[in-house]
């Protein structure tokens, strides 16, 4: 389990960088040095990326982490979504940048949260005592 | 010595500086969302979001002064200051879109930067000091 949590860190912390690229990219297209469609193509990496973090913080059984990233799964959902309805309901689709603030933040809590699980230290704690074969290695 | 701190940090010290930094982080996330404005074109509020910084940037170092007249402990004042910093620095990136373009897209990562701070600041203000000195949060 000890793997897993580490899996689950990095997995984590790759999520954060990827967010970074992401809005260095809406920056790039914004400010003229690139267009926009690199900020498009890779926005749809982000979801996949948050249901992988999502299955590695469950196998690591990293309980402070689970629902959060059920929470960005969903955000990062949403977020390909919002910039559809720029004509429709142009003040729906600006909350493209604040959905992006709120799935950096979670994404940057998920990542401190799962690395001072990996480590040990007192951020997270398992929900569930050991599992039974640790309890019966234990009594033999 | 401890007691102090904290008697100084629950009265009128205490509040007008958590207050603030509340106050800032709501700030950021207006202007994320008048950033959001301007993207999508959405008229007529596409200069909002410069005009709108510079009214609530000066919390920044409202924030400083703030910090160190509740007598925070170091750490948070010196977040207060790396705040200052950044947020001096995000006014300045958009001035070298023209020039270097590359750089002035540092502008919407910046923006992120500034909201952790931002957060962790408010977080820290409107926490008390444990014994060591240090917010317990």
């Amino acid at each position: 389990m000890k793997a897993a949590r580490y899996v689950a860190a990095g997995m984590a912390w790759v999520f954060v960088a990827a967010v970074v690229y992401q809005v260095f990219l809406a920056g790039v297209g914004i400010f003229g040095a690139g267009g926009l469609a690199p900020h498009r193509d890779f926005g749809y990496l982000i979801p996949l990326l948050s249901l992988v973090l999502l299955v590695a913080v469950a196998v690591a059984r990293a309980p402070s982490t689970i629902l959060p990233a059920v929470l960005l799964l969903v955000l990062a959902g949403v977020q390909t979504i919002l910039p559809w309805f720029r004509i429709e309901a142009p003040y729906v689709a600006a909350l493209h940048p604040v959905n992006a603030l709120a799935i950096g933040l979670l994404g940057f809590v998920i990542a401190r949260r799962a690395t001072a699980f990996a480590r040990g230290t007192a951020l997270a704690r398992p929900a569930e005592g050991p599992a039974p074969a640790e309890l019966a290695a234990q009594a033999d | 010595m401890i007691e102090t701190g904290l008697a100084g940090r629950s009265g009128w010290r205490f509040w007008p500086f958590a207050a603030a930094a509340w106050l800032f982080v709501a700030c950021v996330v207006v202007q994320f969302f008048l950033v959001g404005l301007r993207v999508f074109d959405v008229k007529p509020w596409t200069e909002l979001h410069a005009d709108f910084a510079y009214l609530y940037g000066w919390l920044t170092p409202v924030l400083v002064l703030l910090a160190a007249a509740s007598r925070a402990p170091a750490r948070t004042q010196r977040l207060a200051l790396v705040l200052l910093v950044l947020f001096a620095i995000q006014t300045f990136l958009p001035l070298l879109a023209a020039d270097a373009p590359w750089l002035a897209a540092l502008h919407a990562v910046n923006a992120l930067v500034v909201a952790w701070v931002a957060v962790r600041l408010a977080l820290e203000a409107s926490t008390k000091p444990d014994r060591s000195g240090t917010p317990s949060r």
